[in-house]
């Protein structure tokens, strides 16, 4: 599904592309930037119709939050590569039927694919920030294998999580890591998530239909609480999976 | 054209557990006819002031409706008749103190733009150059002739009998700045004095935004003048700094201007209230 429009602007970070609305064609005060991160590799073959389902789950639950009109979301996919599947856009822009299937195959670049996003959400924070609005941020990285692949480590990731705050282009950012059918690397992904500083690991065990539903419902909620945070000088409380 | 309001509680009134006696509302009653307008509860009167804030923005709104196909007419006589009618007419308090409330609100086209002032207020003017216009209007000690006491002759005899001289005692100033990396600096400032009598039933400023290359407006509750230690020109040059102008543009510069102030120490000192329109290109 590509969004992209001459309401869209792509912009560099790093050795990276993304894209989100020019912000004089945003008419809000503030918005939480939402990035939904999912491992399109090899691995995940079998699971790709409970991935989309997930993707398309989440956006259906999030147009009914009180603040749906202060949410942007961007998603993308990874395995080796980053894809950018649609830029930062505002969520009643997003047509959940229009997402399709991953085609899965590769290796996993989890820690680069983390560390794009983030830097995407800081970048484009930025631009808003510069143009008066306020926004917050949460990244949700759905995966079901440790990283084999980056060139990134966990020490950049969690230095990149840091400057947007840092900066004041970000009220405050969230990171979710949620391993899916990944019971043999949970040691794996929750040493990442502590020398990253992502705020949570999320175990949803095996993919199948309920749990997967479970976690739709888990990260609408997650974006939920982190947009009700903004204002409040902090990012919001961690949700029970 | 794009139009736009936003109001907040002072820190007195916040750490006091007080109302936010400003108010403010604004919209496009066409795609050519902006209308928007800010009042001020008076906070020295130990009343309920924030309920005759809101009665006046209401009525000023009820009372432009008919008169807005008419923009050279816009703010005469008839209108100030209707406007106080409809004031008289909101009464959710029976408390008279209540409505203790100045008055400021807009009416504008593309070409014409005028303000009608009751009481105290400020108007901002942008224009294309980069310029700025700060209009005051100042009563003598900070007690102005409110909408209020339109229908009680006693306490206009009062007001009147207060007064050392009726025929100068309104202080209209006038102060053209610009901004750049040293602030504000201060083009020409000049002020006039107007009598009680030409501003009993409210004053009327007309501009030409096209003709005089105006790209944004605002009325602007005395509130400009106690943020923290600015003067109202740094003020004024801080909320009108707009970056982009589509939906909420007043909102999220007034956001980012007073968190970014409060950060510097400077703290709202009044309740506060803005309603702006943007002419220029988008």
């Amino acid at each position: 599904m590509k969004l992209f429009t001459s309401q869209m602007q792509t912009a560099q970070v790093a050795n990276f592309t993304f894209s989100g609305m020019r912000p004089e064609k945003l008419g809000a005060t503030e918005y939480t930037l939402v990035t939904l991160v999912v491992d399109k590799t090899g691995s995940v073959t079998g699971s790709e119709a409970e991935l989309l389902a997930v993707k398309r789950a989440v956006v259906a639950a999030c147009r009914k939050s009180p603040r749906a009109n202060y949410l942007m979301l961007r998603s993308v996919e990874f395995n080796e590569r980053i894809d950018e599947v649609h830029g930062f856009v505002e969520l009643n822009t997003v047509d959940p039927a229009g997402y399709t299937a991953p085609r899965c195959s590769g290796t996993t670049a989890l820690y680069d694919a983390t560390f794009a996003a983030v830097a995407a959400t800081n970048a484009y924070a930025h631009t808003l920030a510069d143009n008066d609005f306020a926004a917050n941020g949460l990244v949700v990285v759905v995966t079901d294998g440790e990283d084999n692949a980056s060139a990134q480590t966990p020490a950049t990731v969690a230095r990149e999580i840091g400057r947007g705050v840092g900066n004041e282009w970000l009220e405050s950012l969230n990171v979710i890591l949620v391993g899916v059918n990944a019971r043999s690397c949970r040691r794996a992904l929750d040493r990442f998530r502590q020398a990253a500083g992502l705020a949570q690991y999320v175990d949803v065990a095996d993919a199948t239909a309920q749990n997967l539903a479970r976690l739709a419902d888990f990260v609408a909620r997650s974006i939920a609480s982190q947009s009700q945070s903004l204002g409040s000088g902090g990012p919001s409380q961690a949700l029970t999976f | 054209m794009v139009v736009d309001h936003f109001f907040a509680i002072g820190t007195p009134h916040a750490n006091s557990g007080g109302a936010c006696q400003d108010y403010a509302r604004s919209g496009l009653v066409t795609a050519d006819l902006a209308v928007g307008a800010v009042a001020d509860g008076c906070s020295g009167a130990s009343a309920n002031t924030e309920v005759g804030a809101q009665a006046a923005v209401f009525a000023f709104e009820r009372a432009l409706l008919p008169h807005r196909h008419r923009p050279g007419g816009w703010f005469d006589a008839p209108f100030a008749e209707d406007f106080l009618a409809a004031f008289g007419a909101s009464r959710v308090s029976p408390r008279e103190d209540d409505y203790l409330a100045s008055l400021v609100g807009f009416a504008a086209t593309s070409r014409e733009a005028a303000i009608y002032l009751f009481g105290d207020g400020a108007i901002a003017l942008r224009y294309t150059d980069g310029r700025h216009l700060l209009i005051e209007i100042e009563w003598p000690g900070n007690a102005p002739y409110y909408p209020g006491y339109s229908s009680r002759p006693e306490v206009r005899e009062r007001f009147l009998a207060q007064l050392s001289d009726p025929s100068t005692a309104v202080v209209q100033r006038r102060t053209e700045f610009v901004t750049g990396d040293g602030g504000v600096t201060t083009l020409a400032s000049s002020s006039e004095t107007r009598s009680f009598e030409a501003l009993e039933r409210g004053a009327v400023i007309r501009f030409q935004p096209a003709d005089e290359q105006i790209e944004a407006m605002a009325v602007i509750t005395d509130g400009l003048a106690r943020i923290g230690c600015l003067s109202a020109a740094e003020a004024a040059a801080e909320l009108l700094a707009f970056k982009n102008h589509r939906g909420h543009f007043v909102k999220r510069r007034c956001l980012r201007a007073l968190a970014a102030l409060r950060r510097g120490g400077h703290l709202l000192g009044d309740d506060l209230a803005i309603a702006g329109v943007w002419f220029g290109s988008k």
